[in-house]
């Protein structure tokens, strides 16, 4: 706690001595008389006590379980506990350093009579991890102004706010699926689509023999139908420097919302009764990484530790490759070669990336001209505020137009709007309906 | 008499212990923190802005700059037209000739022509002010341009 003084009544002292001076000097009582105007003041100034701030600050968050780049509304309660009036209450709350406040202000200034309280609102970009909050801090004036008590307050309620990928609340599709897989392929065997009659061979299922044509023929012959396998998803999330900007500082990296995207993606995939493996990869400044091949069906705890990994290189400073191309920057054949070299046969991709610079579209381009089925979901972080950010969002937009021309599937995400909707739709172009 | 000489004693007696107790205050480190660092404020420098290098280029008085500026943009502008035809040079000469668009002074300031009168007037008057206005113009064309 630290109190201050404030001389706020020294002009009525000057009156004051001047006035007793004068009338001293040249022996007029009234002026004696009317230097006890300005002494009340002075009286008043110096005998106002210090006010006790008897304050209990409750806070609350809204939503309590933010995904990244949400808005969250923060509440802040004011209350005034002790049993006098509080004239001017001035609070300010204790802000995580790594979080911005995007609307309202988190100061706030309030009358308080005894056992009443106030209320002080505004909103702050969740980004992932644990943000701790201090506690509010309150400066109590009492009513002449001149004594001043600044301390911490008393603060109850949510102390941090916790931003995880949201893995629990994959969205909703399907539950259960009767079939191995949703991935039609070329070869005959079962399966629900007609495709193909061919000559029996011994073992072949009894259900399967075509009896009519047996009865018509004298010959046993062997329907087949297209037969599905499970979907073999790769995530390829963007995390070089051209990925990782944000249009304002405290809100998530492009790369920090692409790598919750894939984490997301990958949780409903597992989810999905449709069997689908997935494995993740980074496309980091020194090429793709992560564990492309290891294994059919990699670890959830490592995928987890590998999202983790992937989230805290996102959050890291980038560079603005929008107006800016970096001619140094990695070597595209070079990167799809090796990628194409890591990614298993029958692999579908789903890359996530903000398509902030030409290197995804042509990536994305070497992969479907290696026949591997590509789905990109876009994370928008361009704004329209500067000429600088409305150039990006046009090139953007371009790359987006470009990829729908060369029949990949293009979801883009702006960041505000839930991303179950986007990512419904990523998954259904990956793995179908 | 005496009353006003007692008057005066107490004024006096105020004024030494007030100047005794100058700046009484204890503990804490007070509201300087808020103000090194508000609380709205974000740690660091925080990550860059996408386009964030024209914002800056655009900021600087100078040629140079405003060339760069304008090269930008005319990059945009050819690839946003040929994104619509899919001939990449038919749309830079468009973009050189100024037919790709009716604003004249955007087709100007992008192509080879020279800017109307009350343009080039302006650019004398106010370079920086002119500059930025024909890129929000340019921009505007662009955006406008194969929607």
């Amino acid at each position: 706690m630290r109190r201050t003084r404030v001389y706020r009544w020294s002009v009525s002292l000057v009156g004051t001595l001047v006035l007793v001076a004068v009338g001293l000097l040249y022996g007029v009582p009234q002026l004696l008389v009317l230097a006890v105007v300005p002494l009340g003041y002075v009286a008043y100034g110096s005998l106002s006590a210090f006010p006790v701030p008897t304050v209990r600050v409750e806070r609350s968050l809204s939503p309590t379980d933010p995904a990244p780049g949400e808005p969250v509304t923060v509440t802040l309660t004011v209350e005034n506990t002790g049993d006098r009036a509080l004239a001017d209450v001035r609070v300010v709350d204790g802000v995580p350093e790594s979080l911005a406040v995007a609307d309202g202000s988190p100061r706030g200034c309030l009358s308080l009579p005894a056992g009443a309280s106030g209320d002080l609102q505004y909103d702050l970009v969740a980004r992932r991890g644990d943000h701790a909050f201090d506690p509010a801090r309150v400066r109590c004036r009492s009513l002449s102004g001149a004594r001043v008590v600044t301390a911490e307050a008393d603060t109850t309620g949510a102390d941090s706010l916790t931003c995880a990928a949201g893995l629990a609340s994959a969205p909703p599709r399907r539950a259960v699926r009767s079939r191995v897989g949703t991935v039609a392929t070329d070869s005959g065997g079962p399966g629900l689509a007609f495709h193909s009659v061919r000559e029996y061979r011994p073992g072949d299922p009894v259900a399967r023999i075509d009896w009519r044509r047996f009865a018509r023929t004298d010959e046993l012959s062997t329907v087949t139908f297209r037969q599905e396998q499970a979907a073999r998803v790769v995530l390829l999330v963007d995390v070089r420097g051209p990925a990782r900007v944000a249009p304002e500082p405290g809100f998530p990296t492009a790369a920090e919302l692409s790598v919750y995207a894939a984490e997301r993606a990958c949780a409903a995939l597992r989810t999905d009764a449709a069997g689908a493996t997935v494995t993740a990869a980074a496309l980091d400044d020194d090429g793709p990484s992560g564990p492309l091949v290891e294994g059919r069906d990699p670890d959830p705890a490592a995928m987890a530790s590998l999202f983790d990994d992937l989230a805290e290189r996102a959050g890291a400073t980038g560079s603005d490759a929008a107006t800016d191309p970096d001619p140094l920057g990695p070597d595209e054949p070079e990167l799809a070669r090796r990628l194409l070299a890591r990614l298993p046969p029958d692999a579908q991709v789903l890359v996530c990336s903000p398509l902030l610079e030409d290197l995804p579209v042509d990536l994305v381009a070497t992969l479907r001209s290696g026949d591997v089925p590509v789905t990109v979901l876009s994370p928008s972080v361009t704004g329209t505020d500067t000429p600088g950010a409305r150039v990006a969002a046009l090139h953007r937009e371009d790359r987006l137009e470009t990829l729908r021309a060369r029949g990949v599937s293009v979801v883009d995400w702006t960041p505000a709007d839930p991303l179950s909707v986007a990512l419904d739709r990523s998954l259904s172009a990956v793995v179908g309906p | 008499m005496v009353v006003a000489v007692g008057l005066f004693a107490v004024l006096v007696a105020l004024v030494v212990s007030r100047s005794a107790s100058r700046r009484q205050s204890i503990g804490g480190d007070g509201p300087a923190r808020l103000v090194e660092r508000p609380p709205e404020a974000v740690e660091g420098d925080g990550p860059t802005a996408p386009g964030s290098t024209l914002d800056a280029r655009l900021d600087r008085d100078d040629r140079a700059p405003r060339a760069a500026v304008r090269e930008t943009l005319r990059a945009t502008a050819v690839r946003r037209l040929a994104r619509a035809t899919g001939d990449e040079a038919a749309a830079r000469t468009a973009v050189a000739d100024g037919t790709w668009t009716d604003d004249t002074l955007v087709a100007a300031f992008l192509g080879e022509g020279t800017p109307p009168l009350s343009a080039r007037l302006r650019a004398w008057l106010d370079p920086a002010g002119e500059h930025r206005r024909r890129v929000e113009r340019s921009l505007a064309a662009i955006d406008r341009e194969a929607r």
